[in-house]
C-alpha cells in the first residue's frame, strides 16, 4: 500500500557527508517533499520532509537511515502550538496558507490546530502576537 | 417598573439574581419581550479582551537596608518610571525592553517588554529587580540588585490610563507592500483586514451612552475586582452613532484599576507586534445592573447593528484623513471575509471573542454565587465631550 509519512530526520555530525535523500529515492523508491533542511558539514543537522511510497519500502528506508544513526522523528511536525496559551483571537487564520490554524467553532471563535495541514512555512510564528506557535528546530 | 441598585444588590446577596451574558440577552429579550425581560433579569454581563496599550501598574518594593531612593530602575531589564516616591515605580505595557533593537532591522521582533512583565508578575515569575540612586542623607544606598515576586511587593496595582475602547477601527493596507501596525501584520492590496471589538459582548456598546458605567463601577479587570477610576484618555463621546445610539468610531474609553495580586494569569497576557512594538492584552468584564427597560434594550445590541469603519492604514491613518473606505458590520466583520472595492478580503481579530464569552460566563457566576456586587457610579462620563488633535507650534524661542 501506499502512504504518505512526515517525518524529521536528525543527523549526526559524523554523517552529514552521505547522500540519504538520494538514496531513499533512488533505492527505495520513494518520493521526497523537503520542507525544511539545514545541515552544517561537520555540524550536523536536520530535514523536515513528506516521503510517500510504498509502505514496506518506507520501513525498509527508516531501516536504512537508523542503521546510519540518523534520528527519525515520524508522525508529527515541526511546529508547535501550545493550545493552553493560545487567545483564540484569530490573528493567524487569515495568515495560514493552508487552514492548519483555523476556526473550529464559528459560535465561540475557537480556534484549532490541524498538525496534518501544517506545511511549517512559519507564517504563524510572527503573526501570533502571543508566541503561542513555535518551531522545534 | 424600575429597580434600584440596592434592590439588584440585595438578589445577588441572596443569591436570586437572574443574570445573563451579553450574548444570551439578545435572544431572551426577543422571546420574552422588553418589558417582562426587564422584571426578571437583573444583570447583563458584558467582556472583552485584547490588546490595550494604555496599561501598566505602580509597584511599590517596600525599603531595604539601608534605603535606597531609586531614581532609576528596570525590571527584568525593562525601564520603569521612577519619577514617584522613593520605593514606587511605574511599569508601562508598551515600554521596550532596554537595548532591544526596535525597528532598527526592520520589522523589528518585540519579544519582551512592559507587557510581558506584567504578564510573568501575574503569573507569579520571579523577576530581576536592577535600581540606581543618586544617594541622600536619608537614602543613602546607591544600587539594587535583586529577585523578587509579585507575593514580595506590598502592593502591585494595575493602573490603566485607557481601556475598553468602546468601538474600533478596522484596519486594511491599499499600498503595494506590507505594513506592521497594532492592528496587525496587513499584507498589500487590502489582501486581509483585521478589527479589534468583542462586538455585542464589549461593555461599552451594550451601554452606549453611559448610563451605568460610570467613575466608580466596579469591574472584574482579569478576575479582580477592579474599578473606573476615571474616564479613559481620548474619551470622545461627540461622534457619529447609528439609532441605537451606538457609535461607529472608537468614542469611549475607561481608565480601570486592580489589584494585580488577585488577578488571573490567563486574562493577563503581554503582546508581541512584529514592526510596532510590545503591549497587554487585558481581559475585562463589565456588569450592567438593569434598571430598567431602556437599559436592558440597549443590553441587546447585535454585532450585525454594531457598525465598525475601514481606514487604510497604509496612508488615511498615519496621515490623518479621516477618510473611511468602507463601513461593516461586525456580523459581515465575524464571518472572515468581507468585500472592498469589489474584492473579497480576508478578515481576522487581535481581540479575542473566545475569551471575552469566557469572562462574561465567569463573571455570570461569580454574581450568581453573590460573590460580585454592583456599585453605582458616582460619576457619569461625559456625554458630549470631543478631542483635540496636537498643533504643533515648534520650541521655546
Ligand atoms: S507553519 Fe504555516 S502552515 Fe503551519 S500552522 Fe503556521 S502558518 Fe499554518
Ligand atoms: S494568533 Fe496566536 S493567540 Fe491568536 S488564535 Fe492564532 S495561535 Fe491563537
Amino acid at each position: 500500500m501506499t502512504s504518505c509519512k512526515k517525518a524529521y530526520l536528525h543527523f549526526p555530525k559524523e554523517m552529514t557527508d552521505k547522500p540519504f535523500i538520494g538514496n531513499l529515492i533512488k533505492e527505495f523508491d520513494l518520493t521526497i517533499n523537503i520542507f525544511r533542511a539545514k545541515v552544517t558539514p561537520g555540524e550536523g543537522g536536520y530535514l523536515s520532509i513528506e516521503i510517500v511510497g510504498d509502505d514496506e519500502q518506507i520501513q525498509n528506508g527508516f531501516t536504512y537511515l537508523k542503521q546510519n544513526q540518523v534520528e527519525i522523528h515520524s508522525g508529527d511536525v515541526g511546529l508547535i502550538w501550545r493550545k493552553e496559551e493560545c487567545t483564540h483571537c484569530t490573528n493567524c487564520t487569515v495568515h495560514c496558507p493552508t487552514g492548519a490554524l483555523h476556526i473550529a467553532d464559528w459560535d465561540t471563535r475557537r480556534v484549532e490546530f490541524d498538525e496534518s495541514k501544517c506545511i511549517e512555512c512559519l507564517a504563524c510564528l510572527k503573526n501570533c502576537p502571543f508566541h503561542v506557535c513555535s518551531s522545534i528546530f | 417598573m424600575a429597580k434600584t441598585y440596592n434592590e439588584i444588590n440585595e438578589k445577588i446577596a441572596s443569591g436570586k439574581a437572574v443574570v445573563l451574558t451579553a450574548e444570551e440577552v439578545i435572544d431572551y429579550v426577543e422571546r420574552k419581550g422588553v418589558a417582562a425581560a426587564a422584571k426578571e433579569v437583573d444583570v447583563v454581563t458584558t467582556a472583552t479582551f485584547g490588546p490595550m496599550c494604555s496599561s501598566g501598574c505602580f509597584l511599590n518594593f517596600g525599603h531595604s537596608a539601608p534605603k535606597i531612593r531609586i531614581s532609576e530602575a528596570w525590571i527584568s531589564d525593562v525601564p520603569v518610571y521612577c519619577g514617584i516616591a522613593a520605593v514606587d515605580v511605574y511599569l508601562g505595557a508598551t515600554q521596550l525592553r532596554h537595548n532591544d533593537p526596535a525597528n532598527m532591522y526592520f520589522p523589528g521582533e518585540f519579544r519582551y517588554g512592559g507587557g510581558h512583565v506584567i504578564e510573568e508578575l501575574v503569573a507569579g515569575k520571579k523577576l530581576q529587580l536592577f535600581a540606581l540612586s543618586y544617594g541622600t542623607d536619608d537614602y543613602p544606598r546607591r544600587e539594587v540588585r535583586t529577585m523578587f515576586d509579585i507575593n514580595d511587593l506590598n502592593q502591585a496595582i494595575m493602573t490603566n490610563p485607557r481601556n475598553c475602547y468602546q468601538n474600533y477601527n478596522v484596519a486594511v493596507n491599499s499600498s503595494g507592500k506590507r505594513i506592521y501596525t497594532y492592528l496587525g501584520i496587513l499584507e498589500p492590496n487590502m489582501k486581509n483586514m483585521t478589527y479589534c471589538s468583542a462586538g455585542q459582548l464589549s461593555p461599552l456598546l451594550n451601554d452606549p451612552l453611559y448610563k451605568t458605567i460610570g467613575v466608580g463601577t466596579s469591574v472584574w479587570l482579569a478576575g479582580s475586582r477592579g474599578l473606573v477610576y476615571a474616564e479613559g484618555t481620548q474619551h470622545c463621546s461627540a461622534v457619529e452613532r447609528g439609532a441605537n445610539d451606538v457609535p461607529v468610531e472608537g468614542a469611549g474609553t475607561l481608565a480601570l484599576t486592580g489589584n494585580m495580586k488577585e488577578m488571573i494569569p490567563e486574562f493577563v497576557r503581554g503582546v508581541s507586534l512584529p514592526g510596532y512594538g510590545v503591549s497587554l492584552a487585558l481581559g475585562v468584564g463589565i456588569p450592567i445592573p438593569v434598571l430598567n427597560e431602556e437599559i436592558l434594550r440597549y443590553t441587546t445590541v447585535r454585532d450585525r447593528d454594531i457598525i465598525g469603519c475601514a481606514i487604510d492604514y497604509s496612508h488615511d491613518y498615519p496621515e490623518k484623513t479621516c477618510k473611511v473606505l468602507a463601513r461593516y458590520s461586525y456580523e459581515e466583520l465575524r464571518s472572515g471575509q468581507v468585500e472592498l472595492h469589489g474584492k473579497k478580503v480576508a478578515v481576522s481579530a487581535m481581540s479575542s471573542y473566545h475569551k471575552a464569552l469566557k469572562i462574561a460566563e465567569l463573571l455570570k457566576s461569580e454574581i450568581q454565587r453573590g460573590d460580585f456586587m454592583l456599585s453605582e457610579p458616582s460619576r457619569l462620563l461625559p456625554l458630549n465631550q470631543s478631542m483635540t488633535g496636537l498643533t504643533i507650534t515648534g520650541g521655546a524661542k
